[in-house]
């Protein structure tokens, strides 16, 4: 329920290496904003400098209104939840749920009340009376959410809550914060290294690469515009196919695959460049002879998931994915033709990793409106 | 640990085991080898500890010889008689007095010297190098140290005393104030260990926790009342025992202080076993002293788990 600016932010422990430099971004009220990006790339730290916890070297911090940078952490109005949950060990959940109302003398009944309520919320009732470690991981990450949100702070913090948990809670969780966070209008940020939970549940993600911003946008702007071949291998599993290439006589050149041909118009400046292509790009052809832009391929490896099957091949020097709806009857050492339509290539320039032009977009789904699907 | 499993295997599987028995019994081998490595302990606690103590009781029955011989048995006289020594009776006052001073006293120093170097301060390290220096010296050594402070003429104390306009105390001649002094030298000895641990325990708690409760707008002394105090409890608790257990047993101090004087002031229990053992050549009823005095340590520390650790957090 309220916006958080940051203003060219820079951060250094050592006072010489930056573990974060001018990171710009603004957090709307009510959003869902996820902070993404390898281990070590600074997420925490900079979550951390939101909440007050590290102090900030260079730029602003803005929260609501206030310039936020030199308040102590509990005149920020916020909340977080963090990846261990530091929950009380000694308290038991309800005095753990209701910790931050006891310290602002928030009135019995009230303190009563509103911890009830939240508990319920998380499906904690049944479990008020124990202490933390009388409870599973799932339920503790309950607590730690339950906690933070009962203060009713405006903005909320959280710090990977959910790598502790099984995959399979994880996903439920995903969920759950998601509405929560939607009921309540929380405005979140969120951390994690995981690129699913970030394409599942932020408005917005900020994709973080050793202290450096790489791209702001919505999920599906991350995917299918990605800014640079950082933002295109994090995202996406498996991830973006990456090689170099060149372009001559009006075609894509990568080692290890057919010509891709250029159509008419879409002449390049540049001749060397990376060249981009996701899993589901990579199409089988029946007709290798009469399609441009094919090759064969021999397959390493194949995980048959299904619904889905996923080859991997080598191109350029380097393990390409291929992925394909349906069961597929393909075996390690097979030879197969493969096409890559030069429309589903991203370009990006060889010096600068800047995006030249991007892939279409895969999925049909993408193309179709949202007016069609809802009749 | 993994012996168990190992043993087993190599029993069922390998067959390196000859006698049929064993294999019928592997639990037997797993014990006799527990035995050989308790062994060790087992004959020094044997030598140093059981036979000591049982020898102890024994000899509270009996009055002995200069040789430490017990020569007539009377059964419970012993302890009739030393329940009815002004002597006796005064050095147990004495040593309450001395475990209610130094105990709460030594604790909370060293709780409150834990507090402020566990901040997170340059140079910190040096004054947790300090606090902790004096764990490094003997019981003679420390003691030493403070007879010349305390010396009524030379002893710093006095003179700062005079430098301030103050009138000088006596401080080992004052019946008074004699078990005061030895009191703060004991304290003084003790800070250093108390203060190692408490400050390892502050050290164990998740810094997470303060993080949070900062965000909440938990203040200092709120946090240090719900997270650092319950949190530090089994450590408290682990202080408190051995400091009270320390305390009944006081020795060192006293004899090169006062030698329990003045006026017996000073004459804790362990000092009056030693002087009715071995200057009185009294082993029967020094025997009894020191049955006396397990007695005592034993109920304190019963009553300290049974009351005490119930306020007590484990994770
Ligand atoms: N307290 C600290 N002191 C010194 N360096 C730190 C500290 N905390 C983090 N770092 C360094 O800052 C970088 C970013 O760390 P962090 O923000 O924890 O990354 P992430 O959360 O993205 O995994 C890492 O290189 C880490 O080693
Ligand atoms: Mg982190």
């Amino acid at each position: 329920m309220k916006q958080v600016k940051l203003d060219g932010l820079y951060k250094t422990y050592d006072g010489t290496t930056p573990v974060l430099s001018n990171v710009n971004a603004t957090i709307e009220a009510g959003e869902f904003f996820v902070l993404v990006g390898p281990s070590g790339c600074g997420k925490s730290t900079l979550l951390r400098m939101i909440a007050g916890l590290e102090e900030t070297n260079g730029g602003a911090i803005t929260i609501g209104n206030k310039r936020a940078d030199q308040l102590m952490p509990s005149e920020r109005d916020l909340s977080m939840v963090f990846q261990n949950y530091a929950l009380y060990p000694h308290l038991t959940v309800f005095d753990n749920i209701v910790f931050g109302l006891h310290v602002k003398k928030v009135p019995k009944e009230e303190r009563k009340r509103r911890g009830r309520e939240t508990a319920e919320m998380l499906g904690l009732t049944d479990y008020l009376k124990r202490k933390p470690r009388q409870l599973s991981g799932g339920q503790r990450q309950r607590v730690a959410l339950a906690r933070a949100i009962v203060d009713e702070s405006p903005v909320c913090l959280m710090d990977e809550p959910l790598s502790n948990l099984d995959a399979k809670l994880r996903a439920h969780m995903r969920a759950e914060i998601k509405q929560i966070q939607r009921r309540l209008g929380l405005t979140i940020i969120y951390v994690t290294h995981d690129q699913v939970e970030a394409m599942t549940m932020g408005d917005r993600i900020m994709v973080l690469n050793k202290g450096v911003t790489q791209q702001i946008g919505t999920p599906l702007e991350i995917y299918n515009q990605p800014a640079n071949p950082f933002v295109a291998t994090f995202i996406g599993s498996p991830p973006m196919n990456i090689a170099e290439g060149e372009i001559k006589d009006h075609k894509l050149f990568i080692e290890g695959l057919g010509p891709i041909p250029l159509p008419n118009g879409g002449a390049i400046d540049q001749t060397h460049v990376y060249a981009g292509i996701r899993p589901e790009a990579v199409r089988f052809v029946h007709d290798p002879v009469r399609e441009k832009g094919s090759g064969l391929i021999e397959v390493k490896n194949v995980e048959v998931l299904g619904n889905e099957t996923v080859l991997m091949f080598t191109a350029a020097g380097r393990d390409w994915y291929a992925r394909w709806s349906g069961q597929w009857p393909v075996k390690p050492g097979d030879r197969i033709p493969v096409m890559i339509d030069y429309a589903d290539v991203a370009l990006f320039d060889k010096a600068s990793e800047k995006s030249i032009k991007h892939g279409q977009s895969p999925d049909v789904a993408a193309e179709i409106s949202r007016e069609e699907v809802l009749l | 640990m993994n012996s168990a499993p190992l043993t087993k295997e190599s029993g069922y599987e390998v067959g390196d085991l000859p006698e049929h028995s064993e294999k019928a019994f592997p639990l037997r081998k797993d014990f006799w080898q527990a035995m050989l490595y308790l062994l060790p302990s087992f004959v020094l606690f044997s030598v140093f500890v059981f036979y000591p103590m049982f020898r102890t009781i024994y000899l509270s029955f009996f009055l002995t010889d200069y040789d430490g011989m017990p020569s007539v048995f009377v059964g419970l006289e012993n302890y009739a008689y030393i329940f009815t020594s002004d002597e006796f009776l005064k050095s147990l006052r004495a040593t309450i007095l001395f475990v209610l001073i130094t105990v709460p006293a030594g604790v909370i120093l060293a709780l409150f010297l834990a507090l402020i170097a566990n901040e997170k301060l340059k140079g910190i390290g040096f004054f947790r190098t300090i606090f902790s220096s004096n764990m490094g010296m003997s019981v003679a050594a420390s003691s030493v140290i403070w007879l010349f402070l305390f010396h009524p003429s030379l002893g710093a104390l006095n003179q700062m005393l005079s430098t301030l306009g103050l009138s000088q105390v006596e401080w080992l001649l004052d019946p008074t104030w004699a078990i005061i002094s030895v009191s703060v030298t004991t304290i003084w000895m003790n800070t250093g260990f108390a203060f190692l641990i408490i400050l390892g325990g502050l050290q164990n708690i998740d810094e997470h926790l303060y993080e949070n409760a900062g965000i909440q707008g938990a203040g200092y002394w709120y946090q240090l009342r719900r997270i650092t105090l319950p949190m530090l409890s089994p450590t408290m608790f682990f202080i408190v025992t051995v400091s009270l257990i320390n305390a009944f047993q006081t020795f060192g101090q006293v004899d090169i202080l006062t030698q329990g004087g003045p006026a017996e002031s000073t004459n804790l229990i362990v000092y009056s076993i030693y002087r009715e053992a071995f200057v009185n050549y009294q082993f029967g009823t020094a025997s009894a002293q020191a049955v006396i005095l397990f007695g005592c340590i034993l109920i304190v520390t019963i009553l300290q788990f049974k009351f005490g650790e119930k306020k007590v957090h484990y994770q």
